[in-house]
């Protein structure tokens, strides 16, 4: 029984698939059988032959009608309609070019925004980590006093990875970066160290060879080394041969065990070419030397908070395992209450940036709003000039339910077409994103089109599809059918009632554009606030920068080492255009300070709490004039300073400041890093720099000399890692670089060269952030600036040639024409008062949630309201005043004819 | 029978497939027959005989061939399949027991 039902079925199927055309010549044949039959009956029943068919033709109703109901009772019926449907929307569209070239358009450009920001927020936001079982990652950090996400010691490393329960291993790493030689030109690359459990942590083996053993991290073992990808391929051409051979580091021979596959990227971090082992020694390891990051892989069903508690429970155990660093007391670490500060390793990686990306994302999907705004006119305007056609086929018949339909079915096509464009632009726009992504965009990597993404795509279609489309069918596929028939005749003007709904589509769109608007404008002023914020230093685009190191293996002498570097200054002293010269441990918003509780003698501070950390500058004394860092008060340092190790530092303002009430008091007082440290004598005090960003305090820093004795529990501490700052005006250009170059080689040919910048990529690099933010912002309000004006302009410009009829009989009254130019402008900036009141009220609720993006201005502020709304009246009127311009050229003899 | 709703179309079903019952015919000589048999009460609207008749040949209850009729002319000829035969039946029962009950309840006397 079942089983031939579905075989007919089949059948069926297969037939109307092949042989479609012979299915319908049988229904007509059965048809005109039918009646052929029935007029012969009527004739034989006595009527004449006309009457005959005259009869049996009303009898059989509408032959087409007859016709449908049949096709409509053959299995699938819907696909038929549906193929028709689409096919019929084809062949409207195309024979209107202008609307469908338009409509496409705009679809394609908002759905292809919207679906390039999303796959960003897809890739950076929303994939897990590409690392086995990434919900067990968990970056492990710690709170002492009131600061968090405080890196970690050797001591809890040792105890946690021993003692904890929670946790299937735990791992500390660290940003390096070593000299390679002997392969090719020598080079300067980024490095990570780390403790044996990291890699096997994140759990991605390597392409060849293996991870480091326990061994291996420890102190003594000869040197060992995995390759990152990249640098194999580029340094190794690719050889798969590599395993056992050797390399040389920071002058020593490292034996390359392993190398890493493509895929393998370190967190959010840059690809490091190498990774070494970080060969933490247990027994010189003291309490504190916080500054290791650390990540660890929870053991399954172990929730954070689970193990929180088990850390917890190993802090004071901790505290008893190791000895604190001379001059420290084991009480001043338990007065610093330490915690645990864990967090699922994936928002470590992401960072902050997830505001920005989510704003973003509201923004451009605004933007999609107001393009369907757009479309839902065009489509509207174009039912209204079918509104005839429609109303007879609903008057013979025409199911409503087919008409609404079909409408539907000419936006789905329209929708397809967009869509599947603009997932052609944004593949495009991903490119370029990519590319010129701020550097601070974490998983830059990841951005693609995946599965995720392209069921956006889709999602995103229908729903646009839906929203457009849904328009014209309310509008016009409902009653009133003999209203579209009567008011194409001769009635006067246009209802009231047939405009509103366009009129309510420019006010959305332009309420939206209002928001955007907004959101670019306050963005423009954080930006500007940004770039008028004083560095404290002068003219970084003249600043050339770049990194050296000077090995223990190259020159073991610390005197020597620092003479070394100084010889380096004098040789790139004498470039010409070079005005000045010098170097330092660390610059300006290049990260790598050095930081560390700074002792003070004779402060205003309590004394035997625990003292806040600062930043150690360590510097040649050129550093500041060739910075421009004013000296305030005192002296600056000497060559002989370092030579002699006499025991002095200069400090910032704001340090001179905070404990001592004034630069002039500062002198002369005593700092020491250690309490077993010789205390060292402020000689002076210097302006303050921005050392982290323009939006961030500015630095509480001490100015110490290049060589140090005694210092942090150091009897001798040198400066062999330090940054070059040469002031130039061809800073930046191939030119200088070849120059310093040659000078740094005559001095040490083995030397590399790093980091090699000017001082103002590192200003532009802490500024990428927003200045990222504000492009985009920029480009979405801009287009929704374009889209809503466009919008308006149709609805005057249609408003006008609608009512001719009724401007003809005006100015035949007697109504001057400039009046009524007037009328349609004022008809416009009714539409957009009405929409940027309505985008204030939006604005002031929703704005606050860019807030954290925005410097130095408020979400409410004042100006930027007033400019915006200044704005849009401005193009409002353009726009209004265009096509009533038209309304002035109206001949009402000419008018009163039309129709 | 201008508009079938849901009963009716069941029972008009029934009615097509007794007709097709007594012998293989195109669908004009259903409707007449049907016609001439009921005395001119029961009627099909030709709008609606043939989508019924197309539905009926999907289920599986009758099945149609091309003939040449004596007119020399070619029409689609309807019959019965046992499948079909077995469904009549089916519903003649159901109508007998549904007529049946009706006609006692409209047949009580009212006090």
């Amino acid at each position: 029984m079942r089983p031939a039902r579905w075989l007919k079925k089949l059948s069926f199927w297969l037939r109307l698939l092949l042989h479609r055309r012979e299915l319908d010549q049988e229904l007509d044949d059965e048809i005109a059988y039918h009646l052929e039959a029935k007029i012969e009956d009527n004739v034989e029943k006595g009527m004449v032959p006309e009457e005959a068919r005259r009869a049996a033709r009303i009898e059989l109703g509408g032959v087409e009608q007859v016709r449908e109901n049949m096709r409509a009772v053959r299995p699938g019926a819907w696909l038929e309609t549906f193929v028709r449907g689409i096919r019929f929307g084809l062949r409207r569209l195309r024979k209107s070019p202008g609307f469908t070239a338009v409509t496409i358009l705009t679809l394609a450009v908002g759905v292809g925004a919207n679906v390039a920001v999303f796959s960003v927020v897809e890739g950076v936001l929303l994939k897990p980590l590409p690392y086995p079982k990434p919900e067990q990652l968990v970056g492990v950090w710690q709170g002492i006093l009131t600061q968090s996400r405080v890196p970690l010691g050797p001591s809890n490393y040792f105890v946690y990875r021993e003692q904890s329960r929670a946790f299937q291993d735990v791992g500390l790493y660290e940003d390096d970066s070593v000299s390679v030689t002997g392969i090719g030109e020598p080079e300067q690359v980024r490095a990570l160290d780390v403790t044996q459990g990291v890699l096997p942590i994140l759990g991605i083996p390597p392409m060849f060879g293996r991870w480091f053993s326990q061994q291996e991290d420890s102190p003594g073992s000869p040197a060992t080394v995995v390759l990152g990808y990249g640098f194999w391929q580029r340094k190794f051409g690719g050889d798969p041969d590599v395993i056992g051979r050797p390399i040389t580091l920071d002058g020593k021979l490292s034996q390359i065990i392993g190398v890493m596959p493509k895929r393998f990227h370190f967190l959010a971090e840059q690809d490091a070419a190498v990774i070494l082992p970080l060969q933490l020694e247990r027994n010189h390891s003291y309490l504190g030397q916080f500054h290791y990051d650390g990540i660890g892989r929870l053991r399954p069903g172990i929730t954070i908070a689970d193990a929180d508690a088990d850390l917890s429970r190993l802090l004071p155990i901790v505290l008893r395992s190791f000895p604190p660093p001379p001059g420290y007391s084991v009480d001043l670490f338990e007065k610093l209450h330490p915690r645990p500060d864990l967090r699922p390793l994936k928002q470590d990686v992401v960072g902050d940036v997830s505001n920005l990306l989510w704003v973003l994302m509201g923004g451009i999907g605004m933007v999609l709003l107001i393009a369907c705004a757009n479309v839902a006119n065009l489509l509207l305007v174009r039912t209204e000039g079918r509104q005839q056609e429609l109303a007879i086929r609903s008057a013979l018949g025409g199911a409503r339910t087919r008409i609404a339909l079909e409408l539907l079915l000419e936006s789905f096509v329209i929708g397809v077409i967009g869509s599947a464009l603009g997932l052609g632009f944004a593949y495009g726009a991903l490119r370029v994103v990519v590319t010129m992504a701020p550097s601070n965009l974490p998983r830059v990597g990841e951005i693609g089109i995946d599965g995720h993404v392209l069921l956006f795509t889709l999602a995103l279609t229908l729903l646009v599809t839906l929203l457009f489309g849904s328009v014209p069918v309310f509008r016009y596929a409902g009653s009133r059918f003999e209203a579209g028939l009567r008011e194409a005749g001769r009635s006067l003007s246009q209802s009231r009632e047939r405009h509103r709904s366009r009129k309510t589509l420019v006010t959305v769109q332009v309420a939206f554009a209002f928001v955007l608007l907004i959101s670019s404008g306050l963005m423009i002023r954080s930006f500007a606030a940004l770039i008028r914020v004083n560095p404290g230093f002068f003219a970084p685009a003249q600043l050339q920068t770049f990194r050296i190191a000077i090995s223990e293996e190259d020159i073991p002498d610390p005197t020597a080492a620092v003479r070394a570097s100084q010889g380096i200054l004098e040789k790139i002293a004498v470039i010409p255009g070079v005005s000045s010269v010098a170097f330092a441990s660390s610059i300006p918003m290049a990260g790598g300070e050095y930081q560390d509780p700074i002792w003070t003698a004779d402060s205003q501070r309590p004394a035997g709490e625990v003292p806040p950390v600062r930043t150690f500058v360590f510097v040649s004394p050129e550093y500041f004039g060739t910075m421009g860092i004013p000296i305030i008060g005192g002296r600056n340092l000497r060559w002989t300073d370092t030579y002699n190790r006499i025991p002095v530092a200069l400090v910032s303002d704001k340090i001179a400041r905070e404990y001592w009430h004034d630069p002039a008091s500062a002198i002369g007082k005593r700092v020491r890093a250690s309490s077993t440290d010789d205390w060292r004598e402020i000689v002076g005090v210097v302006g303050n720099v921005r050392m982290d960003g323009m939006n961030q305090p500015t630095c509480s820093c001490l100015y110490f000399p290049l060589s140090v004795a005694n210092f942090d529990g150091n009897p001798l501490r040198v400066a062999r890692d330090v940054v070059f700052v040469v002031r130039s005006p061809f800073a930046g250009s191939q030119g200088l670089i070849n120059q310093i170059r040659r000078a740094v080689w005559s001095v040490d040919a083995k030397l590399p060269l790093d980091n090699v910048h000017t001082e103002e990529y590192f200003y532009d690099r802490s500024m990428a952030r927003t200045s990222f933010t504000l492009v985009m912002l920029g480009i979405a309000g801009g287009m929704a600036l374009l889209l809503s004006i466009v919008g308006l302009y149709g609805v005057v410009a249609y408003s006008v040639s609608q009512r001719t009829r009724e401007i003809g009989v005006r100015i035949a009254l007697g109504a001057q024409p400039r009046e009524l130019k007037q009328m349609f402008i004022r008809q416009g900036l009714l539409l957009i008062g009405t929409g940027v009141a309505i985008g204030m009220i939006v604005s002031f609720a929703v704005i606050r949630l860019m807030s954290s993006l925005l410097f130095g201005v408020s979400p409410n502020d004042p100006a930027t309201f007033i400019g915006v709304s200044v704005l849009l009246f401005a193009t409002a009127l353009f726009a209004s005043w265009i096509p009533a311009r038209r309304a002035l050229r109206v001949d009402p003899m000419v008018a009163l004819r039309y129709e | 029978m201008s508009k079938p709703s849901d009963l009716v179309q069941g029972t008009l079903d029934m009615l097509l497939l007794k007709i097709l019952a007594l012998e293989p015919m195109n669908g004009f000589a259903v409707s007449q027959r049907l016609k001439q048999i009921s005395g001119d009460v029961l009627q099909v609207s030709d709008g609606s005989l043939y989508p019924a008749l197309h539905k009926l040949e999907q289920e599986g209850w009758i099945t149609a061939e091309w003939k040449t009729s004596e007119k020399g002319r070619r029409a689609k000829y309807y019959s019965l399949t046992r499948l079909g035969r077995r469904h009549l039946e089916r519903e003649a029962d159901n109508w007998g027991r549904l007529s049946g009950a009706i006609s006692r309840v409209v047949k009580l006397k009212e006090a």
